[in-house]
C-alpha cells in the first residue's frame, strides 16, 4: 500500500512512520502541512491508497485537505483518514462530510489501530481484486473490431463462399421461376455474439471461416451458393433435390468443429444450429428478402429452442 | 506484536520496534524541554492581557504531548496533557488549570530525569 501521513508535529510524523512500519507499510511519504500534502499528492504517478491526515493543523486543516483532495478528483478511491485527538472528535461530523472514509485517535492505540489498518487493507486488497476483474473484463470485451457484429462480411478464403448483397442479388437476377426450384436452408451461429466479444476481427473471421467450410462439406453438393449474413447466421441456396435433415446437418457440422476444439479459445468454440430447409413456390408473391429472413429465422428458431432446451436440463 | 501493542503479523517484534521508537522518545524529551518553560511561565500571564493567547499556545503544547505521550510509554503524562488540554479549551478556571500544569511539569520533570 503506498500511505501518505500528515502532521504539523515532527515527534507524531515520526512516531506514526514507526507504528506504519511496523505494520508492513513500507511505501510512505509524510507531509509536514495541508499544503504540502497537496502538493506531494499532485506530484504523484501513481494515487496514494490511503492518506492519514491531522485534524488540527495551522493553516489547511486536515478537514479542508480532505476536502480539497475530493474536489480535486471525486472518483478518486484514496482512502482518507482522519487523525484526531479527542479534543478534535467533535469535528468529525465535518470530515466525513468533506470526504473522509473513517478516523483515528490520537494517541495512537495499539488495539484500535490495529483494526483499522486490517480494515483499510481489506479495502484496498478488494479494491485490488476488483480492478484486476475489471482489466480482464476490458480485455475480453474491448478488443478492438473494426466491423460490426451484424456486418456480412466475407470470411477469408472460403472458395464458393459469397456475399450476402451478392446472394441477393443473385437471387434476384434468376428470377421467380428458377428461385422457386431451389432450396434455402438457414444456419445459425449459437455462441457467435459470446465469440465476437472474446475475439479480435482476425480471430472472429477465422472461426466463421471455418464453420463456412465445414457448412459446405456437409452439404455434399457443389451448387450451393453460401453467404455469410451477419450476426452469426449463413443462409445456402442450393438447387432443388435431395438433402439432408436439418438434424443430421447439424450433428454433422458439430462432429466435425468438435474435431477442432482445442484450436479454439476458451469459450470461442462455435456451435451451429441448422433450421429447416426452405423450398421455394411458383405462387408465393412474397419479396426474395422476406424469404432470406425466413430462412434464418427458422435458424435462430433452433437456437431459441436449443437453448431453451439446455435451461431445462440445468 | 511488540511491548507497545503494534505490529502486523510480520511485524519484527519488541525489540525492533523499540529501536525504530527510541530516536523518537530522544525528539520528544527534547520536545519537553521547550514545552516546559512556556507551562511554567503560565501563572505569570495568566491575568495578563496575552492570557489569551498564551492559553491557546499552552493548550496546542497540550494537544501535541496527548497525541504521542502514551503511544511512547509515558501514558500519564499524556493523560495530564490531555487533562489540560480539555480544560483549557472550556476555559476552566485558572485555579484548576494551574493545579493541572502543576502536576503536568512534574511528570515531565519526572521522564527527563529518567532519560
Amino acid at each position: 500500500m503506498k500511505i501518505l501521513a500528515v502532521d504539523d508535529d515532527p515527534v507524531f510524523r515520526q512516531t506514526f512512520e514507526a507504528v506504519l512500519r511496523m505494520h508492513d507499510i513500507q511505501d510512505l511519504h509524510l507531509a509536514e502541512s495541508g499544503a504540502e500534502a497537496l502538493r506531494i499528492v499532485q506530484a504523484q504517478e501513481e494515487k496514494f491508497d490511503c492518506i492519514f491526515a491531522d485534524i488540527q493543523m495551522p493553516g489547511m486543516d486536515g478537514i479542508e485537505l480532505a476536502g480539497t483532495l475530493r474536489a480535486l478528483d471525486p472518483s478518486s478511491e484514496t482512502q482518507i483518514v482522519m487523525v484526531t485527538g479527542m479534543s478534535g472528535r467533535s469535528s468529525i461530523d465535518k470530515a466525513f462530510m468533506a470526504g473522509a472514509d473513517d478516523y483515528i485517535t490520537k494517541p495512537l492505540e495499539p488495539m484500535e489501530f490495529k483494526a483499522r489498518m486490517a480494515s483499510i487493507q481489506r479495502i484496498h486488497a478488494t479494491k485490488l481484486q476488483a480492478a484486476a476483474m475489471q482489466s480482464q473484463l476490458n480485455a475480453a470485451t474491448s478488443r478492438q473490431h473494426q466491423v460490426d457484429f451484424e456486418d456480412p462480411i466475407i470470411p477469408p478464403e472460403v472458395e464458393g463462399l459469397i456475399s450476402y448483397k451478392a446472394l441477393r442479388n443473385y437471387l434476384q437476377a434468376i428470377g421467380r421461376p428458377r428461385y422457386a426450384l431451389s432450396q434455402r436452408i438457414g444456419f445459425s451461429i449459437e455462441n457467435a455474439a459470446n465469440i465476437f466479444v472474446r475475439t479480435t476481427d482476425e480471430e472472429y473471421l477465422d472461426i466463421l471461416a471455418d464453420v463456412a467450410e465445414v457448412i459446405q462439406a456437409a452439404l455434399k453438393t457443389r451448387n450451393v451458393m453460401l453467404a455469410y449474413a451477419g450476426s452469426g447466421d449463413f443462409v445456402a441456396v442450393a438447387p432443388a433435390g435431395p438433402m439432408a435433415a436439418a438434424d443430421h446437418l447439424e450433428s454433422e457440422i458439430n462432429a466435425t468443429l468438435e474435431d477442432y476444439a482445442n484450436t479454439y479459445l476458451l469459450n470461442c468454440f462455435p456451435v451451429v444450429r441448422v433450421g429447416k430447409p426452405a423450398r421455394g413456390s411458383f405462387f408465393s408473391r412474397r419479396a426474395i428478402d422476406d424469404t432470406l429472413e425466413d430462412t434464418i429465422s427458422a435458424a435462430r428458431a433452433r437456437v431459441a429452442a436449443s437453448t431453451t432446451s439446455m435451461r431445462k436440463i440445468a | 506484536m511488540n511491548s507497545h501493542g503494534f505490529g502486523g503479523a510480520a511485524s519484527p517484534g519488541a525489540d525492533a520496534f523499540a529501536a525504530m521508537l527510541a530516536p523518537v522518545k530522544d525528539a520528544f524529551l527534547v520536545s519537553l524541554h521547550d514545552h516546559i518553560v512556556a507551562f511554567e511561565a503560565f501563572p505569570e500571564v495568566s491575568g495578563a492581557p496575552q492570557a489569551d493567547a498564551a492559553k491557546q499556545d499552552l493548550a496546542h503544547r497540550a494537544h501535541k504531548i496527548a497525541g504521542v505521550a502514551a503511544t511512547l510509554n509515558y501514558r500519564r503524562l499524556g493523560q495530564l496533557a490531555a487533562n489540560l488540554e480539555a480544560e483549557l479549551s472550556a476555559d476552566s478556571n485558572s485555579g484548576e488549570v494551574r493545579e493541572t500544569i502543576g502536576q503536568l511539569t512534574c511528570e515531565i520533570k519526572a521522564a527527563l530525569q529518567a532519560r
